[in-house]
């Protein structure tokens, strides 16, 4: 029988995703702290794998791995086909606009200049509200765009907004909420329906009996 | 695939040329007649018939007079193009084509193969059990792992004719179903929980796997006439004796939303557990060939060839 593989988010979300699949009873090889990217679970059939975040739906969409955890963000970013499964309920937070206080947000016919690590959201998002706009793509610290002047607004994921404010910026308007979701390659899905369908009950029950926010 | 050597490239030519002819005895056998389209199409015509593909992938090229051609992009609207304009009433004719068609990738100009049969004139459930029958057949022939899905456009469409949507409501309500999840799909519906529909909207994601058990699931909630016929389309189609592993290989998703537009009827798909693509493809396209001058029932699937090559050639099976 072929192993279900499973591809996890190295750093907060898989901690938190291993910590569930411990609690459902499998994966209880995975070791985070070791150097290890590659872990396998005899017992239930399944291989897991350790990726960068903006990885995971990658190796899921070109079917490397039948199912991985990632954050809704990537999901929507990658533009990729894959099922979406289930929406887990920890880690929630959202996509938002921010910028200076009091900034306008839209502008009529002159263009917007975002900066964000989020380049196909934005540009679907803005394209709905029929806003132009000029994408300035950026790997991180995209809070410091409006200050030095390097864009108008940025677009962000925002947890506890501690950063915003900390750099005297705020929310202009929320785009979407993001959860992790457990995704799922479209044709690894169809061969391994019943395993994977019955990871997703037990964890959908345990989170239902245990108010999941807790994890 | 690349080859360094001319010896591998030969080789690997060869395999091609043996699964073509495999298949090509397979189609034969059931009286198929081989069909050979033309390689250039209008390119205005072609944007007329076509308002939803994307132009960009197509290969243009443009004669002495500046008038603009197309390498064909598929073989399907090509060959509808060719025959509907001559058609006779009651005309029935069975099809297969080897070929290639041309997309536009980048600054690259991608040859793709395709084999397929279409059978035209056909309105029966018989036709939809032959065609059933061969892509299990082709299936099956190499691999005994694999999958054939299949579903009925009708079903959901008839479902989704139980709301009324505008057209990104209708959108988004098929995104969501077609990336199976069911808890945006319920939070975007919230609207609509007064309709009696709306459980069976949820449930719809629901309906997949054995396709006995799921029609049989489907059968206690259907709502109008048009999701009825397109649940007794598939048990009919299914009823046929268990040939060559045909309903233990097979299973039913009635929530297949790919070219919903496309296909009015039985919708196939065939994967193999090594390939990340579609090796079948298919189903019946009634109202599609309208556009190209006359209703003319069809039935027809194609078999991604390339993939299927490489596939059988990396797992040594060829």
């Amino acid at each position: 029988m072929d192993y279900l593989v499973i591809a996890l988010a190295k750093g907060r979300l898989g901690d938190q995703s291993a910590e569930l699949f411990d609690k459902i009873g499998i994966g209880k090889t995975l070791d985070l702290n070791s150097r290890k990217l590659v872990f396998e679970d005899e017992e239930n059939k399944i291989k897991f794998m350790l990726l960068k975040n903006s990885d995971v739906v990658t190796y899921v969409s070109n079917g490397v791995a039948d199912i991985g955890i990632v954050g809704k963000d990537m999901v929507k970013e990658s533009q990729s086909e894959v099922y979406q499964l289930y929406n887990l309920d920890f880690g929630h937070c959202k996509m938002c606009i921010a910028g200076e206080k009091g900034k306008k947000l839209y502008q009529n016919n002159s263009v917007l200049k975002v900066a964000t690590k989020f380049s196909n959201s934005s540009k679907e998002y803005f394209e709905s509200k029929g806003q132009k706009i000029e994408l300035i793509k950026l790997n991180g610290s995209v809070e410091l765009a409006p200050i030095l002047g390097l864009s108008d607004v940025i677009v962000d994921i925002v947890e506890t907004g501690n950063t915003l404010r900390a750099n005297g910026l705020e929310i202009l308007e929320d785009m979407y909420d993001i959860h992790p979701q457990i995704i799922a390659n479209r044709i690894g899905y169809k061969f391994k329906m019943e395993q994977i369908d019955e990871i997703i009950n037990k964890i959908s029950e345990w989170e239902k009996a245990h108010h999941a926010k807790s994890i | 695939m690349k080859f360094v050597d001319i010896k591998g490239a030969l080789d690997y030519s060869s395999k091609r040329y043996k699964l073509k002819t495999d298949i090509e005895e397979m189609v034969l056998a059931r009286e198929y007649v081989n069909y050979e389209p033309s390689i250039l199409e209008d390119y205005d015509k072609f944007v007329r018939m076509n308002t939803r593909s994307n132009r960009k992938e197509t290969v243009k090229v443009m004669n002495a007079n500046g008038h603009i051609s197309i390498l064909r992009p598929d073989i399907t609207s090509n060959l509808l193009n060719n025959l509907l304009p001559r058609w006779e009433k009651d005309q029935k004719v069975k099809l297969f084509y080897y070929e290639k068609i041309f997309k536009q990738s980048g600054s690259l100009v991608k040859e793709i193969r395709q084999m397929g049969v279409e059978c035209l004139g056909y309105d029966t459930l018989d036709a939809d059990r032959e065609i059933v029958l061969l892509a299990n057949e082709i299936l099956g022939k190499y691999r005994q792992n694999y999958i054939l899905e299949i579903g009925s456009s009708e079903y959901l469409k008839g479902l989704m004719k139980e709301f009324y949507l505008d057209e990104e409501e209708y959108n988004a309500i098929l995104y969501y179903i077609d990336r199976k999840n069911k808890q945006e799909l319920r939070n975007f519906t919230k609207g609509l929980e007064k309709n009696d529909a709306y459980e069976a909207l949820l449930n719809v994601i629901n309906l997949k796997g054995n396709p006995i058990e799921v029609i049989e699931k489907a059968e206690k909630g259907y709502l109008n006439e048009r999701m009825r016929n397109g649940l007794n389309e598939l048990k009919e189609i299914i009823s046929i004796k268990d040939k060559k592993g045909l309903i233990s290989r097979s299973m039913c998703d009635l929530s297949m939303v790919s070219s919903l537009g496309y296909y009015s009827g039985l919708t196939i798909k065939g994967y193999y557990r090594d390939s990340n693509r579609e090796i079948i493809k298919g189903g019946r396209y009634d109202t599609y060939t309208e556009q190209f001058g006359e209703i003319v029932p069809a039935i027809g699937f194609s078999v991604e060839l390339d993939e299927l090559l490489k596939v059988l050639y990396e797992g040594g099976d060829i």
